[in-house]
């Protein structure tokens, strides 16, 4: 049995409370340890929203947040800036430091860790995301990539158990990208880390274990890469399940259902 | 544009980029004080030669110097000149009015002169050699006994840490809405005053609106990394007081006793 981290139950949430019109409806969710989880939906489906439950910034309307068995409220609410760690859009409105390891310290400093202890964990977390030697760079001189990975290093020195990337990849390049993927994939190796992604990336969402589709502030559908996109044809593809489908098109003779990067390789190099 | 950061810091390794910055404030707060209790040549030789010293010795071309004194320029002339005007004693050049040329009065004003020079190049040498960040710290640590009297003195430093941050940033944003606008045909720097304070609204508005926007997600940032404004927090910079700056603290001393003796007995 896998131990869930994040559970919501009977989820509503909305912006504008003199209004019946709910950017979040009916949520129920359980998320588990070690998952990767890609947050996917159209704008406004209300996705974002859900991260910012999920991270504590906003309180539901009616419903609850549990993380690791701990009812989300004022008190408790020190217990998920520890343990959920967020990356938001923009690197730019992030740095909060003056230099690249201020900034990782940034939060162990909230979190009154001792200076000696801060050194120690800053330098390992941006060792991890390797950064190390940029360690005393003014944020401004850095590439959109770097400034992400030092976003991911600030979180990786609080040891959370749940990291949330709102749209985190969006404003860099493919390679940025790809290399920030990879990245986060040997960190989940390393840690016990549940991730939670929300994004249009059919890439991306290639490199989840689970996705969750938005529609309309409603749960839409739940599973696997596989599952999601065998059953939701309108969804736009990862780029080997694409090339699938088109070959299909073209009758060439092949197994319905869906093909991962993998399967597609396997494929054609047999 | 890019690397430009507010009070021009000239990163080096100097002995005065060494110390402490907190020295470094206290230093030249007291030093500019010093030299309101200069009392003729001799003081104001001495001074004028250690103000040159440090100078030299933080490594950084004069002409940066003198490039900091150009703005306050028409400011100082003024203030010397009507120091002389108004000053009388000595040979009388000159009179008209209460306005007199004399000898007391040209000594006065040149030692005003060399005052306000000497200011800006002391504190232009804390400027130059001190990071920004190191600065906002050492003004933190002067004004932490402020919090006793309820002064906000942690939020306030990390507002100016935050503000210093983002100045890169604004000013790369002026710049492309500038050249936003100019694509679109805007043209700055023309016309008369009006027509330039007019042509500043389409640049202003979008700034306004992107920094609104900016300091929206700033504080969810601020939020999810935890930070809780008056509560307790560690520090992750710490800075270090070295012999060099208790000796620093031995040369204000002796300089106090040296502007005393002379004052009293020469």
């Amino acid at each position: 049995m896998r131990k869930t981290v994040l559970k919501v139950t009977n989820g509503y949430y909305r912006y504008d409370k003199r209004y019946e019109d709910y950017q979040l409806e009916n949520i129920n969710l359980s998320l588990f340890e070690g998952e990767w989880i890609s947050l996917i939906g159209d704008n406004g489906s209300g996705k974002s929203t859900l991260a910012k439950v999920l991270s504590g910034l906003y309180h539901l309307d009616r419903g609850t947040v549990f993380l690791n068995g701990v009812l989300l409220a004022e008190e408790t609410l020190p217990l998920f800036r520890k343990t959920v760690g967020v990356v938001f859009q923009n690197p730019d409105h992030q740095f909060i430091g003056t230099s690249v390891e201020d900034d990782v310290a940034f939060s162990l400093e909230n979190q009154q860790i001792a200076r000696t202890e801060m050194k120690c964990r800053v330098e390992k977390a941006l060792r991890d995301v390797d950064m190390w030697d940029l360690k005393t760079e003014d944020p401004t001189s850095l590439s959109g990539g770097q400034k992400q990975r030092v976003q991911i290093a600030g979180l990786l020195a609080m040891q959370p158990d749940v990291m949330i990337f709102d749209e985190a990849f969006v404003m860099l390049d493919p390679y940025s990208r790809r290399d920030l993927l990879h990245l986060l994939r040997d960190l989940k190796e390393t840690y016990p880390l549940t991730i939670i992604s929300i994004t249009h990336d059919p890439e991306e969402v290639e490199h989840s274990d689970r996705v969750i589709v938005m529609e309309e502030a409603k749960l839409k559908d739940d599973g696997t890469v596989a599952d999601i996109y065998q059953r939701n044809h309108s969804l736009a593809p990862p780029p080997s399940e694409a090339l699938h489908r088109l070959l299909i098109e073209k009758n060439h003779a092949l197994k319905e259902g869906f093909m991962s990067q993998a399967d597609m390789v396997k494929h054609l190099c047999t | 544009m890019n690397r430009l950061i507010i009070g021009r810091y000239f990163p080096g390794n100097s002995l005065i980029h060494q110390l402490d910055p907190r020295f470094k404030l206290i230093f030249v707060l007291y030093f500019i004080g010093l030299l309101f209790f200069l009392d003729g040549m001799i003081l104001q030789a001495i001074f004028f030669i250690l103000t040159l010293v440090i100078m030299v010795s933080t490594g950084v071309s004069l002409k940066t110097y003198v490039r900091g004194v150009r703005p306050l320029i028409w400011l100082i002339l003024f203030a010397t000149i009507l120091r002389i005007v108004t000053t009388r004693g000595g040979a009388i050049y000159y009179e008209a009015g209460f306005l007199t040329l004399s000898e007391f009065g040209l000594v006065s004003g040149a030692y005003t002169f060399l005052r306000f020079v000497e200011m800006i190049f002391i504190s232009t040498v804390l400027t130059l050699t001190t990071k920004p960040i190191d600065l906002t710290d050492a003004i933190y640590f002067l004004l932490k006994p402020l919090r006793y009297l309820y002064v906000p003195v942690e939020e306030l430093s990390l507002m100016l840490s935050i503000a210093l941050r983002f100045i890169p940033n604004l000013l790369d944003e002026t710049e492309k809405v500038m050249n936003a606008q100019k694509a679109r045909g805007m043209v700055f720097g023309e016309g008369n005053l009006l027509e330039q304070m007019k042509a500043l609204t389409p640049l202003v508005l979008p700034l306004f609106a992107h920094s609104l926007k900016r300091a929206e997600d700033m504080a969810d940032v601020l939020e999810v990394k935890g930070y809780k404004s008056g509560a307790k927090r560690t520090h992750y910079r710490a800075l270090t007081w070295q012999v060099k700056d208790t000796l620093g603290v031995g040369l204000l001393v002796v300089l106090t006793f040296v502007v005393m003796t002379i004052n009293v007995f020469g």
